[in-house]
């Protein structure tokens, strides 16, 4: 190496560009770990999404179910008739029932669960903050006709009977506890 | 003058020559190598694009076909390129030195590079491979981005071989005159991130769309605040090399109060912000902030920085020609309200509704859902339309007229600069870039820039008059603008730094001083000149000696 080529040598590193490296690899790692986490909660929330578009599904197969005369599984999410309603001892069965069978061991979706909180609810009344466990829980609302003609939506009650005909709103509380709606059933 | 027919070898090797010189030769100024380059560069990032979008079974699945025929398309463009690189290697300096060009070309990392990224494509058709296997050989094109990327390195380092890790820091994320080629591709970079994290917040707005890539854009979206906030820390860091900037802490935060500064921060906060905070507090409304990234691209842009500058230095007129605007804007609310609340208070119902009104008919907006209905309330519309067409004029007159005289003054200090590269009489390869990439930001044609270079070399005693060249003095003065006065100390400037042109200068000086000696009327000049209001008494004493030395020759 010529003298010339010696003294072009890179001077070596001060204190302040050791910080520099350090701030840049703390800001890199940082930020991956943040994506990490932001992507493994989007990850949960696309499989949320997933359970509730089955629910949306095996909604839209009850419908069905019923036109063709079929048995609906779980028995307990049957949805009374007008014809059933008269019958003096027919005890209709409620959608607190039915949500309990079909997401129970022995119902259509044992293997559903809430993808964000583990052991949490998987399905809640409210989408609240202060309910941490509420997060990736299912949540229903009941869609019945208003007088301008757009669906008004209400709180759908465990006590709720199950008619048929039933209108009603399938919705996730994301990681954020916002709702995001997967899509509307009818029973 | 007639030649001799090309032999057949001759004919080959001209047409390789042609083939090299038109897309391989960097120093060809009339070859495509630039753009060859380029088309290449984006085809192999579309192809990872490409790549990456076939992982998405929502846009694969239906466009199976296209994108099969994207790949062929692709492989067929890397192999011919391929093969006419191996074509012109004997004309090729890197590959030409040895006995077998070609062989040294195959055996060379680029040409390996070249290989292997079209290599999986041919043996899938001999051979039974993995999708997922052939996917990941596949991304191995982005390695022939090397090509352009090694080199920029290789003169980076070159260039600032000598220099601290923070002058090197701030030479690639600052233009300077040692950033190169490494610089260019910083900036294609963040301006690329910039684009498409812009277009992935517009499109997650589209809940459709959202609803299938909310993953793929939270990837996009970590990559992009990895690469800005990268990009920040990197120039927060080198901002001490800049004069202004000096002290290491007064100037870094004189530094991060900068406008450009403001929106890199911002470009990043909502996703630390959000991804930290989220579950305490609703803060969609950050995403909007996102889209801050696009302002990023001013600092890429001239034209851009030119007209903050405009805005900046006309400030103070703006302000009050704003307050005239609020002062009528105000008025005409309140006389509206005046007017037109009792007989329409739902629509004149307070004067905050009348603002309203008042501002959609000044600025001759006129939405029409607020209209008087009153005569006193119409003929204060007729007044307030007429008015606003010259009130909104005002601002926007201003800022155009600060911008053209803005692009004057830059002119104007290009011209300097001409002046100053012209001192030792030739413009160097380097100097003329740097004076097309100026006129190029200046919009000053090429004729207009020869021009310019012309009236410099005149003026500075480089070549004749124009005049004489055809060119008129009107019109070059008309162009340039340039006083005599300026001229005659440009010739000091460079006479002195000339001294046999110096030399030449005195004479002819002296010789019209001799010529003046023997025509003007010595008594009355002496007259003028002894009176000491008139002249020094070293310039007394010099006419005298010049006066003598004029009467003793004949």
């Amino acid at each position: 190496m010529s003298k010339l080529e010696h003294a072009r040598v890179s001077p070596p590193l001060k204190w302040s560009d050791y910080v520099f490296i350090c701030l840049l690899c703390i800001n890199l790692i940082g930020v991956i770990l943040l994506g990490r986490n932001i992507y493994i909660q989007g990850d949960k929330l696309e499989q949320a999404r997933k359970n509730a578009e089955f629910v949306v599904a095996w909604a839209d197969g009850v419908d069905e179910d019923m036109d063709a005369g079929k048995p609906i599984s779980p028995p307990k999410c049957t949805p009374a008739t007008d014809k059933d309603l008269k019958t003096a001892k027919f005890l209709p069965n409620t959608w607190g029932e039915c949500l309990a069978d079909l997401f129970g061991p022995k119902g259509q979706f044992p293997e559903i669960s809430n993808t964000f909180v583990k052991d949490g609810p998987i399905w809640v009344k409210k989408c609240d903050r202060e309910h941490f466990e509420s997060k990736g829980a299912l949540l229903f609302e009941r869609l019945q006709p208003g007088p301008t003609g757009s669906p008004v939506v209400s709180e759908l009650k465990d006590t709720d009977v199950l008619l048929s005909g039933m209108e009603f709103r399938i919705n996730l509380c994301d990681r954020g506890f916002r709702l995001i709606k997967i899509g509307e059933a009818k029973l | 003058m007639s030649s001799a027919p090309l032999s057949d070898g001759q004919k080959h090797r001209s047409i390789r020559r042609l083939v090299y010189d038109l897309l391989f030769n960097k120093d060809n100024p009339d070859g495509y190598s630039s753009v060859f380059e380029k088309t290449i560069i984006i085809i192999i990032l579309v192809n990872v694009a490409a790549l990456l979008a076939e992982t998405i079974p929502i846009i694969y699945d239906s466009r199976e076909r296209q994108f099969h025929w994207f790949d062929v398309v692709s492989v067929a463009i890397f192999t011919v390129e391929y093969l006419l690189r191996l074509y012109v290697a004997p004309e090729d300096p890197d590959f030409n030195q040895d006995k077998l060009p070609r062989l040294r070309f195959i055996k060379s990392p680029f040409a390996v590079i070249d290989l292997i990224a079209i290599l999986p494509f041919y043996l899938a058709a001999f051979f039974n491979l993995d999708l997922r296997a052939l996917r990941v050989l596949r991304l191995l094109r982005l390695f022939k981005l090397l090509r352009a990327v090694y080199p920029a390195v290789v003169e980076f380092r070159e260039h600032n071989r000598d220099k601290t890790l923070r002058q090197k820091v701030y030479a690639l994320v600052n233009e300077t005159p040692d950033s190169g080629k490494l610089h260019e591709i910083f900036d294609f970079i963040i301006v690329l991130w910039v684009l498409i994290s812009v277009i992935c917040v517009i499109l997650e707005s589209v809940e459709s769309i959202n609803y299938h890539f909310h993953v793929e854009f939270i990837v996009i979206d970590t990559i992009a605040v990895a690469i800005f906030s990268t990009e920040f820390l990197m120039r927060i860091y080198s901002c001490t090399e800049n004069p202004k900037y000096q002290h290491w802490l007064a100037g870094r935060i004189n530094f991060s109060r900068q406008l450009t500064s403001l929106i890199d921060i911002l470009a990043i906060l909502p996703f630390f912000l959000e991804s930290l905070l989220d579950h305490l507090f609703d803060l969609r409304f950050l995403r909007v902030f996102r889209l801050m990234r696009l302002f990023k691209l001013g600092r890429y842009s001239a034209a851009t920085k030119s007209l903050f500058y405009v805005i900046q230095r006309e400030w103070p007129v703006m302000k009050a020609s704003i307050f005239i605007m609020l002062m009528l804007v105000m008025l005409a609310a309140c006389l509206g309200y005046l007017f037109e609340h009792e007989a329409q208070p739902d629509k004149f119902e307070n004067i905050p509704q009348s603002i309203y009104w008042a501002v959609i008919t000044l600025a001759s907006v006129g939405y029409g859902d607020i209209s008087p209905v009153t005569p006193a309330g119409r003929a204060i519309t007729i007044v307030l339309a007429l008015l606003g067409i010259g009130i909104f004029a005002i601002p926007a007159a201003i800022l155009s007229s600060a911008f053209s005289d803005q692009l004057r003054i830059e002119r104007e200090t290009m011209k300097q600069e001409l002046y100053e590269m012209l001192g030792d009489g030739i413009i160097s390869p380097e100097e003329r870039i740097i004076i097309d990439a100026e006129a190029k930001r200046l919009h000053l044609s090429k004729a207009e820039v020869d021009l310019l270079l012309e009236k410099a070399k005149i003026e500075l005693g480089l070549v004749s008059h124009p005049e004489q060249k055809g060119h008129t003095h009107q019109e070059l003065h008309h162009t340039y603008g340039r006083h005599e006065s300026q001229l005659h100390s440009m010739d000091l400037n460079y006479l002195s730094k000339h001294p046999e042109a110096a030399g030449e200068q005195f004479k002819i000086l002296l010789a019209q001083l001799q010529q003046l000696a023997h025509s003007v009327d010595h008594e009355r000049l002496n007259q003028y000149l002894s009176d000491k209001k008139h002249a020094t008494d070293f310039q007394m004493e010099t006419w005298e000696y010049i006066a003598k030395q004029t009467k003793k020759e004949p």
